[in-house]
């Protein structure tokens, strides 16, 4: 295969912080270039490891994959924004470290 | 997109985590909830969930109301619910330090390859506790809002350091008829310098023994040097004579194991069988102390631990369906992370951090370290994870800016990739772990061991749990409930 693989993804479905996610969820497999070009992410892919056992037919689905699936948790937590502090400090009022 | 769903649906979603487990099953994604919740749901089903498009009134729907992943706004808040769920899996916060640590020796007679706490020559000056800093220390522990202390006796070897031991241990049964605190004493030890003196003093306080056992004599004798070679035999002789004057459950012996142990879980549990322990710890090596200088030799890769994790884990499940009771000991935290609405309380399981805020250890050398691995970084040139001297105060020593950088990288919730994992109600920060393998206290979570173990083990439970048949299921059970598995009933937790 040659690499890198270069995709293409647009900025509205995919927001920087997304495809951040993604590239960090993947870094013991790819190691991904991200650059920002008006509207759309660029992601120059490359193995991270001389020897990389994935056929070179998986690297755009299983990119692609994570893109989805981190696109999804940014809308669920969008969508909850504020939920999670609101449960700590509900649960968590009175704890601390002895004084 | 996000409009379409928010305006038509009649719930609301309520914070959640995902993950793929490329199972071959349909219902493949794992979601959980904050408190710990979790389900096991197909693609179509996520994606509906998270969109908002279910058709509220269907089974799925009530299963999610039910484990608050979605509410319905004015008709019900499962604010006051959730939050005393997430109190009680954080319940550890509500006290401070439990377990207290007391190296009183560094000297050892053993050589241990792998030993993660190094230790010095039985004859070598300045590797013992003072009085003066092990008084101290003791205020110190008592400083802490704990009801429940555990004091722990570690080294090298503390047997070497017995009278330190003893005065330690008085005082703070002198101290605790004022204090009135549920206390434990604990020591670590090979139980080569046991004598009827340190036994009857043992029986008098119900003191507990904690050793080693790594497997069959000749794993045992190889991973464990001694002049006279016969460690195994002098542990095996020890445990025997705490019995016979304690009790059987007064020792209990833990296992690490070396790239060679990897190759015989069988023979490793079968001596565990044979010794009649309950529980079995099948802990990976520790890149601390003697361990890290000889990972060349000793090490392995986690993959190789994990797939011997599964074998000998198929193995205990098997055993245990043939009426043997023996538990292993870090699956049963992990279980009770998953299976209740508890916290195990483990340390490395902890989030925020269990250094320092669950454990202290007061070094043979006055210095007081959040964790014993933290100290076992000390021994290789690492003085940066020190908290303070034991003369300081407990506040301040809890003020500390190592406490405070710990803390800014132990809580697993915020941290880059466990923010986003489904497991992160069932697993814990570890910054020293990280600290020691990566140079950051955050570190990545691609290169991390301490991810990819607690990532194995977890998903490789979760696959117990919903794919096993009921024998399996009631094992585990009995191991959360340390009952045989005869006395514990069908399981019913599926997901």
């Amino acid at each position: 295969m040659n690499w890198p693989v270069i995709m293409h993804v647009c900025e509205a479905a995919y927001p920087l912080g997304v495809v951040q996610r993604a590239a960090y969820s993947l870094a013991d497999t790819l190691a991904i270039e991200v650059s920002v070009e008006p509207g759309q992410v660029k992601l120059s892919i490359f193995p991270s490891q001389d020897q990389l056992t994935l056929p070179s037919a998986r690297v755009r689905p299983l990119v692609l994959q994570h893109l989805n699936d981190f696109a999804l948790r940014n809308h669920i937590n969008r969508e909850t924004a504020g939920l999670r502090e609101v449960l700590a400090r509900a649960a968590l009022t009175g704890c601390g470290l002895p004084q | 997109m996000t409009l379409i769903a928010s305006d038509t649906s009649s719930y609301r979603l309520l914070p959640f985590r995902f993950m793929r487990m490329q199972a071959e099953s349909d219902r493949d994604v794992l979601i959980t909830s904050e408190t710990g919740e979790y389900l096991w749901v197909s693609d179509p089903q996520l994606q509906d969930l998270g969109f908002k498009r279910l058709q509220s009134g269907s089974a799925f729907y009530r299963d999610l109301l039910a484990r608050h992943f979605i509410y319905e706004p004015g008709r019900h808040d499962p604010l006051p619910q959730m939050a005393a769920q997430y109190r009680s899996r954080k319940d550890f916060l509500f006290q401070g330090p439990a377990l207290h640590l007391f190296v009183v020796t560094l000297r050892c007679n053993h050589t241990c390859q792998y030993c993660q706490v190094s230790r010095a020559p039985l004859g070598g000056s300045g590797h013992d506790l003072s009085e003066a800093d092990a008084r101290a220390a003791v205020e110190r522990m008592f400083e802490s809002n704990s009801r429940v202390l555990t004091v722990e006796f570690q080294g090298g070897e503390p047997l070497l350091a017995f009278e330190r031991v003893r005065q330690i241990v008085e005082w703070v049964v002198e101290r605790n008829v004022l204090e009135q605190r549920d206390i434990q004493f604990v020591i670590t030890t090979t139980l080569y310098h046991l004598t009827d003196d340190i036994l009857d003093f043992a029986k008098l306080h119900r003191i507990q023994f904690s050793t080693s056992l790594d497997g069959p004599a000749s794993l045992h004798n190889a991973n464990r040097p001694t002049p006279t070679r016969n460690s195994f035999e002098r542990t095996l002789e020890g445990i025997r004579r705490v019995r016979e004057h304690l009790g059987h459950d007064a020792v209990s012996a833990l296992t690490t194991l070396t790239a060679r142990s990897l190759e015989q879980p069988r023979a490793i549990i079968d001596e565990y069988v044979k010794q009649g322990f309950s529980s079995i710890s099948l802990r990976p090596l520790s890149p601390y102390g003697f361990a890290s200088r000889s990972a060349q030799r000793l090490d392995y890769p986690i993959e190789r631990y994990l797939a011997f994790y599964k074998e000998a884990l198929a193995y205990l499940l098997e055993l245990n369906q043939q009426g043997v009771y023996l538990s292993e000991s870090y699956a049963s935290l992990l279980l009770k992370n998953i299976l209740t609405p508890f916290s195990s309380g483990y340390l490395d399981l902890r989030s925020p951090t269990g250094a320092g805020t669950a454990a202290l250890v007061y070094n043979y050398d006055g210095y007081v370290y959040p964790s014993d691995e933290a100290r076992m970084l000390l021994e290789m040139g690492e003085e940066g994870l020190r908290l303070g001297s034991v003369h300081q105060p407990l506040s301040e020593l809890l003020r500390s800016p190592v406490m405070e950088a710990l803390l800014s990288s132990g809580v697993a919730e915020t941290l880059p990739g466990c923010s986003d994992c489904a497991f992160v109600a069932f697993c814990g920060a570890d910054p020293v772990e990280h600290f020691a393998r990566q140079g950051d206290p955050v570190g990545h979570r691609s290169f991390s061991s301490f991810c990819k173990k607690n990532m194995g083990l977890l998903k490789h439970l979760f696959g117990l749990l919903r794919d096993t048949d009921d024998d399996v299921q009631r094992v585990l059970l009995s191991w959360l409930n340390r009952r045989s598995y005869a006395d514990v009933g069908l399981a019913g937790y599926r997901g």
